[in-house]
């Protein structure tokens, strides 16, 4: 079972986001703003982060740079959540080293499918990894 | 043996008439009758002794005897008594004697001395040794044919004014009007040739004064007149000689001054001590005719005369001779204006003329006792004559002045007009030197406004004149004043009505005439120039064409420099807009971008949860009920959200509508205080309200005043910790409310208070972070407030606490039911409560 970090600072989207997620099966963690998600990554070793972007303490950018900067947590992949969706913030998400984002409000299911789809790439690209490693080793 | 006694006498008689000379005459006289008569006598007697000695008889003899004898003693007795009518004869002669010696004393005096005071002085003293008077007189003939009083020693009465005229009075030739009433009885005048003039004695005692006295009043004054004539004849070279120095002076002046001042200083100071006038004053024709000007006046409106006055010298331009007089002067100038004229007062009017050329007239006013005789008109004719071309040359440099002045000023504005761009520039300094060489009180520039009868005041100087300044608007000149102007570039008014451009303020700083001149074209005049003066005649033909000289000169520099601003300021006008724009988009961007942020949140958790719903139909109805409290929680927030930005959209389109009805602010607070009741025990808070007893009706938005309250109370109660007091206090002030509401929370730092009534400001803290919100809420509370004319404050001390106070006029008493507006209100109150107005059509038609 996959584990997952939400992080956001409204209550109701953790909510919201944790009883989604726990529905199609996964085991959920959550903090509540962008400072407390390296400690939580630490402690909750998650195979995945969802990080909203507006957060009152510390922004999800800022958060996600400090998950980067880690080489324990840097590994993880993150989703970015927002509702700015403007090109920019886009840009700046992917540039940090995020995986891929959900805009509010999402549509049915898009969320597990995002999560899915995206622990599904970074498995078979361990798998990928994996593999080179061991024909190099064969060579 | 009497002859013996005869002859002895004789003897002695003779004797004593050869010793006392002419004096004894007397008794020769008086002894002659006796001596002729003894020597009858004798004679007699011999012729008798013949006959005796022919008859030689005694008897005859006898009788001839007795006869003779008796004869002898009459004669004797004669003798005797002329003898005593002689001595007493001497007696009177010796004190005549004495008369005469103390005359002769009188007369030692006076010849050497040569001051007249003196002589008079010591002579009324004298005379006191031989006529006795309680007061002296002496008197002088002047030029003029009147007397004048010069010495008076004894009684002095109030009427006496040495150097002064005599005001004549038959018999009283000292000027004395009433002697009873000083007790003077007694009265004799004695001529003085010498000085053309009379001694006055006045006595106390009646009948004091008779022929004898008058005899040796003449003796006296024949004694000291050679002193007198002679002190005179010294005084006249004196005065000449004091004449010759002012004159030399004068002529010095006029040689080495050229401001006229400086000479008419020195002609006024030098006269002074050769006659006696208080008032100096010069009168100049005009080069080109027209009134003379006054020129220098020693004293402002003696004789309405003014420096700087226009006089009529006709008078003496026609008689170019001297004009003299009393009281009211020839010029007319006593006329309007000037101080009552003095009857008594003298005036002189000596003309100044150059080479047969009439320059003006040096006019002298004096006191009524001076003199202005024969005598003085000569002296000042000298005067004039010596400093006529002396004025002449300083008009001259005065005309030249003017003339490198004005150059030198045009040389100034050219410069200016050919070097500055700003329009004021260029007019300012045009303003400083038409000053400079023109009388000017009030300077005017104006400039026309393209399809506008207004020209609007871009300079002026002088007194300020409310209406007429810097940037007000003004009519341009009339149809009137154009057609005067198509004759002309300029209109010129002299002490007259001032008209047109000018507005009618101009009366009151005491501006009298007027000169105004069109920049450009006469048909299309880029603008007016306008000078004025507080001088009724400050302007003549020469300062039009002067100042056309000057119009003609800065109007391209100010259309170029016009043309100039108005670029300029469509390009300021431009870069503003586009500022403001961009300004405008930018904030526009962030408005949509917040909002657009603010709205997704609770429309994300309302349809997650509803997909999780329909997801999980399984779920109990007691997860089901959590969810659709969170459901509902979020819908609620997303509507009042919606809502917010509405008013906002419709403030920044100042569509937001206030409809008025009358309500009683008593019930309104109780209302919020129920419905905020579960808010506030959510984090057991306590709100306080204050409000009076009294019912207040308020005419205003009843539902607008509401959301203004519930704006501020939601604030207060989302920045305010747990169990925190809020209060809300409503007061009564004129026709205004005033309502108060205070919190203990976080507070507001300065720095976020400058920005706290911008659209979606939120002051960035944790609390206010989780307080949610919009921001929106002060910033349409604020315009609530002012859309009913009222206004909103905000005092906020940082971790203190924040009073917000707002005010709203519309007091007013309680209303008449009216059915058909209680209907509407309940309709109103009725409405969705999510979108209680809401109308799209009309924001995405204002917005």
């Amino acid at each position: 079972m996959n584990k997952i970090l939400i992080v956001d600072d409204s209550p109701d989207i953790r909510l919201l986001l944790g009883r989604t997620l726990k529905a199609a099966g996964y085991g959920v963690s959550e903090a509540t703003d962008g400072d407390e998600v390296l400690p939580a990554a630490l402690s909750f070793e998650p195979d995945m982060i969802l990080l909203d972007v507006s957060m009152t303490r510390v922004d999800g950018f800022k958060a996600l740079a400090m998950l980067k900067a880690d080489p324990r947590t840097k590994g993880i992949p993150v989703l970015m959540v927002t509702a700015k969706g403007h090109p920019t913030d886009l840009e700046t998400a992917r540039s940090l080293g995020a995986l891929d984002y959900i805009n509010k409000p999402w549509a049915h299911g898009e969320v597990e499918l995002r999560v899915q789809w995206a622990l599904t790439s970074v498995e078979r690209q361990r798998q990928r990894e994996t593999q080179i490693k061991a024909e190099r080793r064969a060579s | 043996m009497h002859l013996g006694v005869g002859t002895a006498r004789l003897r002695r008689s003779l004797r004593s008439l050869a010793a006392n000379d002419g004096a004894d005459r007397f008794r020769l006289i008086a002894y002659a009758p006796a001596i002729a008569i003894i020597l009858a006598v004798l004679l007699v007697e011999l012729g008798l002794g013949g006959l005796r000695s022919n008859t030689g008889s005694w008897l005859p003899l006898v009788e001839v005897s007795g006869v003779l004898g008796a004869v002898l003693a009459g004669a004797l007795w004669f003798g005797w008594r002329q003898s005593r009518l002689a001595a007493r004869a001497m007696t009177v002669l010796s004190d005549s004697e004495d008369e005469r010696r103390t005359i002769s004393a009188i007369g030692i005096g006076s010849n050497w001395d040569l001051d007249l005071n003196r002589i008079f002085a010591r002579f009324s003293n004298d005379v006191t040794t031989v006529i006795k008077y309680d007061r002296l007189t002496i008197t002088t003939a002047r030029s003029d044919g009147r007397m004048q009083l010069e010495f008076v020693a004894g009684l002095k009465a109030t009427e006496d004014e040495i150097g002064g005229a005599i005001v004549s009075i038959a018999g009283s030739p000292d000027g004395l009007r009433n002697p009873t009433n000083y007790g003077l009885h007694s009265q004799m005048t004695v001529p003085i040739a010498a000085i053309d003039g009379t001694i006055t004695l006045r006595s106390r005692i009646p009948g004091a004064y008779g022929p004898p006295q008058v005899e040796i009043m003449r003796q006296v004054v024949a004694q000291i007149s050679p002193g007198i004539s002679n002190a005179i004849h010294y005084q006249e070279s004196q005065h000449r000689v004091m004449e010759r120095t002012a004159l030399a002076e004068i002529g010095r002046a006029a040689t080495q001054e050229i401001d006229l001042d400086s000479i008419l200083m020195v002609v006024s100071g030098a006269l002074a001590n050769l006659m006696r006038f208080d008032h100096l004053g010069v009168i100049f024709t005009e080069p080109n005719g027209g009134p003379a000007t006054v020129v220098c006046w020693s004293k402002d409106g003696l004789l309405g005369l003014k420096v700087g006055d226009k006089v009529d010298l006709d008078g003496a331009r026609n008689s170019s001779g001297i004009l003299s007089g009393r009281g009211e002067d020839p010029l007319g100038l006593s006329i309007d204006g000037g101080e009552a004229v003095d009857e008594q007062r003298l005036w002189m009017q000596v003309p100044l003329s150059e080479r047969s050329h009439l320059l003006g007239a040096i006019v002298v006013s004096a006191p009524g006792g001076a003199v202005l005789g024969e005598e003085e008109a000569d002296l000042l004719q000298r005067v004039a004559n010596q400093i006529a071309p002396a004025i002449k040359n300083a008009q001259l440099t005065a005309e030249l002045t003017k003339a490198v002045e004005e150059r030198r000023a045009i040389a100034a504005i050219g410069r200016a007009a050919s070097t500055e761009l700003e329009i004021k520039r260029i007019v300012t300094v045009v303003a400083e030197e038409l000053e400079s060489i023109m009388p000017c009180d009030r300077f005017v520039a104006t400039l026309t406004e393209s399809g506008s009868e207004y020209v609007e005041i871009i300079y002026v100087t002088g007194p300020a004149s409310p209406g007429s300044e810097i940037g007000d608007r003004i009519p341009e000149p009339t149809q009137a004043q154009r057609q005067e102007l198509d004759s002309r570039h300029a209109i010129l008014r002299n002490g007259q009505d001032i008209p047109g451009s000018t507005p009618a303020t101009d009366h009151h700083t005491g501006m009298l005439s007027w000169i105004q001149v069109a920049l450009g074209e006469i048909a299309e005049p880029i603008g007016y120039l306008s000078l004025r003066s507080k001088d009724p005649d400050a302007y003549d033909m020469s300062n039009v064409e002067f100042l056309e000289g000057i119009a003609q000169q800065i109007t391209p520099s100010l259309k170029n420099a016009r043309l100039f601003e108005r670029e300029l300021e469509l390009r300021e006008r431009l870069d503003f807009q586009n500022r403001e724009l961009q300004a405008a988009n930018a904030a526009k961007s962030r408005f949509l971008s917040t909002v657009s942020h603010e709205l997704k949140t609770p429309l994300t958790i309302i349809s997650g949860f509803v997909d999780l719903m329909i997801d999980d139909g399984d779920k109990s109805d007691e997860q089901h009920a959590d969810t659709l409290e969170i459901i509902r929680k979020n819908a609620t927030q997303l509507g009042s959200l919606i809502n917010d930005v509405l008013d906002i959209a419709r403030i920044d389109a100042s569509g937001l509508r206030i409809e008025p009805t009358v309500f009683l602010v008593n019930e309104l607070v109780v209302d919020l205080e129920k419905g905020f009741q579960q808010l506030l025990y959510s984090k057991k808070q306590k709100l306080i309200t204050a409000v009076p007893d009294d019912p207040i009706w308020l005419e205003a938005d009843r539902s607008r005043v509401s959301q203004l309250i519930t704006n501020l109370l939601s604030n207060a109660h989302k920045y305010s910790g747990q169990g925190a007091e809020i209060r809300l206090s409503v007061a009564v002030e004129g026709d205004h409310i005033a309502v108060l509401i205070e919190d203990e929370g976080i507070g507001i730092s300065e720095e976020d208070q400058k920005q706290l009534f911008t659209a979606f400001f939120r002051a960035d803290n944790q609390v206010a972070r989780e307080a949610g919100g919009t921001g929106l809420g002060l910033v349409i509370a604020k315009s609530i407030a002012e859309l009913h004319g009222g206004d909103l404050w905000l005092n906020s001390v940082e971790n203190q606490g924040t009073t917000v106070g707002f005010n709203l006029p519309g007091i007013t008493s309680e209303p008449v039911v009216d059915p058909v507006a209680e209907a509407e209100s309940l309709r109103l109150s009725q409405r969705s409560r999510l979108f209680p107005d809401a109308d799209w059509d009309d924001i995405g038609e204002t917005a």
